[in-house]
């Protein structure tokens, strides 16, 4: 009866250690501001576009210096984000920075590259489908199969939920001539026919070496990535660029980041500010001149502009985060306990503590307990007193409610 | 004598129980035959394909069908109980109170469990014959959330029920609100797979509550 009782005050606690905290962030959470940041290669300084509280409007300026710019104005300072207004208004120049300008060298090197954490931490179905590489058709076609990868490749034959025997042999062969270890870690692709060409997976095997597999003409094509030494990789995630310069993003194990390119499959390492793909968010804007590295951290943003062509570093800004005020939870919540997070679509229980100054409230809310007990003319029993002692103002409430 | 009391918790419940398996089969059924359109209008690689790629599930529909037979098999077996105090009558009978309750809500969880696994079994059945291995255990840990769902609310529900004051019943009621949330925080694919154990374990904590309930009725606490 008393083991009953107290299953049902733990289990009011822990109710509370959830939801208490997530109605004080209800209440108090600011958003952190989200300022739009661009390199400019004509002022050769960053540029962005905030909210002015002061004037109550959008504003456009330069951040080195200052200087402010009307809409038109803008544009023209950041051609190469605006280069479909320039062309459109034919204010386009024919040449930045010594390199000539068109739509086509535009378009070719153009490009948005965007990771979040909870792109790496989900649950995925293993099954991937893989396009032929040389259709010869202008649209990419469905294949007809997926594939697996368990303790050999399997390709698997929707329409009957049969494996394909002869085509799992073909490409197994493969595996096992150019030394690939099963199990696989991971593979990244980009399973879409919405898409200029197709290149297959980037596929991690069980020692960390990285293998590109292709179908081509209905055969399989599988290379080895040569790795540098130290390059361990975490997680991949592939690209089609229309310069076709690269294959993927390599972000290894000592959070650095990486492209695979198609000169030999050499990797090229990408300067960028310290970034954890667990927790941060990246956005890459790349133009024919400069690459944008956007990352979102708890601390703000911190944007790096490098080199297009030799991605040497540039210039660098930040944006602190938002000044969240003190957070006074920490000193009458001990800690908080939360299930989903932003960074992972897995469910998950995830604790917080609070500070150790918390402890002062909870002696005092175990005390305030003996008291009322004693009012009530109840038994004092021990153990709700050293649960309230540790568990502070959720274990309190919990004990006045369900301990009679 | 436990076999009369659980025979007397079978003539309570037995239209119910027959009842929600068969709403349960008829929802499958639905359920069954709009997927059979989508594999004629679209085939069955479109359909892979959105279940991997675009991380769909076809089960949605299930979702809220074995919390609402769960509470309702739980005011079926116990509101009956509650009408003027008949509970009494069954704590009169020559058993341990414990084993009187015990055997209640034994008999409620296993006869919800027939009808879960019973469903179950009918949607396995049904999507080892088009989808492999890997796509089921997705969909295994996308569903198992929602029936653990309505085996908690039946836990929680009986003990409502059992509960002899109205003040308490309310704490009670949001304490099970609370915590059946626990069960429905994401419709992502597979997004419990990680704690699903944790998880079944929720009903089993939860189902002595209702002893306790009872044992506060037992020592005299009521409206």
């Amino acid at each position: 009866m008393k083991n009953i009782k107290y299953l049902i005050i733990v289990l009011g606690t822990m109710i509370l250690a959830w939801l208490l905290p997530k109605s004080y962030h209800l209440v108090t959470d600011k958003a952190s501001p989200n300022i739009f940041t661009y390199y400019s290669s004509i002022d050769k300084a960053f540029c962005a576009i905030e909210f002015d509280d002061v004037k109550g409007h959008l504003i456009r300026k330069n951040v080195k210096t200052n200087k402010e710019y009307s809409e038109a104005e803008f544009d023209s300072i950041l051609p190469m984000f605006y280069s479909m207004q320039l062309f459109s208004d034919g204010r386009m120049p024919k040449s930045i920075n010594g390199k000539d300008i068109n739509p086509r060298v535009v378009n070719s090197k153009k490009f948005f590259f965007r990771v979040k954490p909870a792109d790496k931490n989900k649950p995925h179905i293993p099954l991937y489908t893989l396009f032929e590489s040389m259709s010869k058709r202008v649209r990419i076609e469905m294949p007809g199969d997926v594939f697996r990868l368990t303790d050999r490749i399997e390709f698997i034959n929707p329409e009957t939920n049969e494996i394909n025997e002869e085509k799992s042999e073909l490409f197994n062969e493969q595996f096992v001539k150019k030394g690939f270890q099963f199990p696989a870690k991971m593979a990244a692709g980009n399973p879409s026919t919405r898409k200029a060409y197709e290149e297959g997976y980037f596929i991690v095997d069980n020692k960390d070496q990285i293998f590109h597999l292709k179908m081509v003409n209905a055969k399989p094509f599988l290379k080895k990535v040569p790795l540098p030494d130290g390059v361990v990789p975490n997680y991949l995630q592939t690209m089609e660029p229309d310069d076709r310069s690269f294959y993927a993003f390599v972000f290894d194990t000592n959070k650095k980041l990486h492209i695979i390119t198609t000169n030999a499959y050499s990797l090229q390492e990408i300067p960028m500010p310290e970034y954890d793909v667990d927790k941060d968010q990246l956005l890459i804007m790349a133009n024919p001149l400069y690459w944008n590295l956007n990352v979102v951290s708890g601390k703000g943003k911190e944007v790096w502009a490098i080199n297009a062509d030799t991605k040497e570093f540039v210039d660098t800004t930040s944006i602190v985060g938002v000044e969240q005020g003190v957070n006074y939870s920490k000193y009458f919540l001990p800690f908080s306990v939360g299930f989903t997070s932003g960074n992972t679509r897995y469910i998950k229980p995830i604790f917080y503590f609070g500070s150790y100054l918390v402890l002062i409230n909870n002696f005092i809310l175990a005390l305030a307990f003996v008291m009322i007990i004693r009012y009530r003319k109840q038994k004092i029993q021990i153990l709700p007193v050293v649960w309230i002692s540790i568990t502070g103002i959720y274990g309190f409430i919990a004990s006045i409610i369900f301990n009679r | 004598m436990t076999s009369a009391l659980l025979f007397k918790e079978w003539k309570k419940t037995k239209w119910f129980a027959i009842g929600a398996f068969a709403v349960g089969l008829a929802l499958l059924t639905y359920i069954f035959l709009k997927l059979g359109r989508s594999f004629r209008m679209v085939g069955l690689e479109h359909l892979w394909d959105v279940i991997v790629n675009r991380d769909q599930f076809l089960f949605r529909d299930v979702k809220y069908f074995p919390l609402a037979t769960g509470f309702c098999l739980a005011l079926a077996q116990f509101v009956p109980e509650m009408i003027q105090k008949r509970i009494k009558l069954s704590l009169h009978l020559p058993l341990s109170n414990r084993k009187i309750v015990f055997s209640m809500l034994g008999f409620g969880l296993l006869a919800l469990l027939s009808i879960f696994v019973l469903h179950l079994i009918v949607i396995l059945t049904f999507s080892v014959f088009y989808f492999p291995m890997e796509i089921i255990e997705s969909m295994v840990y996308t569903l198992l959330p929602w029936y653990v769902a309505g085996l908690t609310a039946y836990a929680f529900t009986s003990w409502i029920c059992l509960e002899p004051t109205w003040k308490r019943r309310i704490f009670n009621a949001l304490l099970m609100f609370a915590s059946l949330q626990l069960c429905f925080l994401s419709d992502f694919p597979a997004a419990y797979s990680l704690v699903v154990s944790a998880v079944l374990l929720i009903p089993l904590y939860v189902l002595p509550f209702g002893y306790f309930s009872v044992q506060r009725f037992k020592v005299g606490i009521q409206d």
